[in-house]
């Protein structure tokens, strides 16, 4: 788009000669007679079903005209084309127009014509069509969410209207009511005339009734138990359904695998559909893979008389499965004596774990540092 | 004042069907189009201008102007949705990737590489608009891997290009329903 600056002076110019403003000239100029203007037309012109373009091209241009639109918008459209009259109509030059105005925050629509005139010029004519203002927006059979909530739509009264926004809108509205458990819920997004270039928009949802979780399987187990695995992941039949658990419950599975040696298991996630009964069954897939064993156990910056110290006390040993929970607890046992023994200083203590494949077996030591 | 479409069939929004409006271009007078939008793709428009770009080979090989328009219309959207969609999910096309795309197409062709520009213009292409098209034909292959993942893949070609097409297709359904299109006639 040509930098609006630069033509400024050029219409600030046209303007003041059209005022009759002071001429620069010394000489007396007789008065020319005044030759009407042709005035644009108020409309897109209607056009041939099958006019070619480039049939034009390269034609003198003869008028440039902006129609459609607020006075505002056309003004600010006027700036961004860059056809003048007077040149060759370049059909690049009008393309580049037409994604500029297009971009320009308020305007729908726009179309680009060319009439010839009896003089053999072109009249060109931008005709831009506005979006129109939401002058409502009305939220209705929605019971789950807050008028706080509703109100941080990204649709509001005063918005231009754009109808992929109002989709955003209905899509964000159904993954809210189904994080919710709202998993049947509809919503539908109507729009209405409001007056000329508004519009009114309704947002209506059928709420349903919150689902539950199905039935709980796991699948791909064999050293773990389904009673431990079903313990651990924290969700069970019939309570109601909530996306926070969904998401959370693997990764609590997760740490019973780790607890219990399995440093490379997994587990994923399967939904069922909705059953009739407006409950979700859920399987989780679990690979458990190897069980790995804790080699040894070092403590690095600690002192020599602590670490004695604490070394019976220490619930990770050697030669046992390892597990992640009790070196969470032996590293806040060492934390805590090395706070002890260094009132007001900082403590860090960082796990470096080397693992070695071939023995399934697992080092650690935990580096502290005392500032 | 521009003619306004009728509000309800603008704005309506129909999950996974594409909506079919007038826009501000009227017909029926004595004035030519010299552009136009011909869709709207959520926040993006194919211009008219770079329909008829697009479509210029297969119409300069006589074909029927309106089945091609349309089948190149359609084929744009599914390219602005797949691009789209590719930008959410990371995927990108460099140059280097391009210029070796042509560099082995030119190749397996037998085309004398300085005669490139030659053989594109009388396809009706040029060098900018060919590089563009090769950029989106490698962004397409790398957005339906990502789709594909890890799938078993049959391994008779036949049955895997039906396969490939099958997922292709059931891909871009999913992205047609949660865009607004709007077709403009």
């Amino acid at each position: 788009m040509r930098p609006v600056g630069r033509l400024v002076p050029i219409a600030l110019a046209a303007l003041l000669s059209a005022c009759g403003g002071k001429a620069t000239h010394a000489h007396a100029v007789s008065p020319a007679r005044p030759v009407p203007a042709r005035a644009c037309p108020d409309r897109a012109p209607s056009a041939k079903p099958d006019g070619s373009a480039e049939a034009l091209a390269g034609a003198r241009v003869g008028r440039v005209c902006v129609v459609g639109a607020s006075e505002r918008v056309r003004s600010t459209a006027s700036f961004a084309v860059r056809t003048k009259k007077g040149a060759a109509l370049d059909l690049g030059a009008v393309h580049d127009d037409l994604r500029d105005l297009l971009r320009l925050p308020d305007v729908d629509d726009a179309a680009v014509y060319a009439t010839r005139e009896a003089d053999g010029r072109l009249t060109v004519v931008y005709a831009l069509e506005e979006l129109p203002v939401v002058a409502a927006v009305a939220f209705e059979g929605v019971h789950a969410f807050t008028r706080e909530e509703l109100d941080r739509a990204p649709l509001a009264r005063g918005d231009r209207y754009r109808p992929w926004v109002g989709r955003t809108l209905v899509d964000t509205l159904r993954r809210a009511y189904a994080d919710h458990g709202y998993c049947t819920a509809k919503v539908d997004l109507s729009v209405q005339p409001a007056g000329p270039k508004a519009v009114r928009v309704r947002v209506a949802a059928d709420e349903g009734s919150r689902c539950r979780f199905g039935a709980i399987t796991f699948r791909g187990n064999a050293k773990l138990t389904t009673a431990d695995l079903a313990r651990a992941a924290g969700v069970s039949q019939g309570v109601e359904w909530d996306e926070a658990l969904l998401e959370r419950a693997p990764l609590l599975l997760q740490e019973l695998l780790y607890d219990r040696g399995m440093i490379q298991g997994s587990v994923s996630v399967e939904r069922g559909d909705v059953a009739a009964d407006a409950t979700i069954p859920v399987a989780f897939v679990v690979h458990e893979g190897d069980v790995f064993t804790l080699r040894k156990l070092a403590l690095s910056g600690v002192p020599d008389a602590l670490q004695r110290k604490l070394a019976p006390a220490l619930k990770s040993k050697p030669k046992r499965v390892f597990a992640r929970d009790l070196l969470k607890q032996d590293m806040e046992a060492v934390r805590k004596a090395l706070q002890d023994q260094n009132p007001g200083k900082d403590v860090d203590l960082e796990p470096e774990t080397t693992v070695d494949e071939p023995s399934k077996s697992i080092d650690v030591v935990l580096k502290a540092q005392v500032r | 004042m521009p003619a306004v479409r009728p509000l309800a069939l603008a704005f309506a929004i129909a999950a996974g069907s594409a909506v079919v409006s007038t826009g501000v271009a009227r017909a029926g007078g004595d004035a030519i189009v010299l552009d136009r939008v011909v869709a709207r793709v959520d926040e993006q428009t194919i211009l008219q201008s770079d329909l008829l770009a697009r479509a210029r080979p297969a119409l300069a090989q006589g074909k029927e102007r309106r089945a091609v328009l349309r089948q190149v219309l359609d084929q744009m959207i599914n390219e602005v949705l797949i691009a789209k969609d590719a930008a959410r999910l990371s995927i990108t096309v460099n140059d280097d990737e391009v210029q070796s795309a042509i560099a082995k197409i030119v190749a397996q062709n037998g085309i004398n590489p300085e005669k490139l520009d030659d053989v594109l213009r009388s396809e009706g292409m040029t060098r900018k608009s060919y590089e563009a098209e090769v950029k989106r034909e490698l962004l397409q292959g790398k957005w339906l891997a990502s789709k594909l993942g890890s799938k078993p893949r049959p391994t008779d070609p036949r049955e895997l290009d039906a396969f490939v097409g099958k997922e292709r297709d059931a891909a871009l359904a999913v992205l047609r329903q949660g865009a607004f299109i709007d077709v403009r006639q």
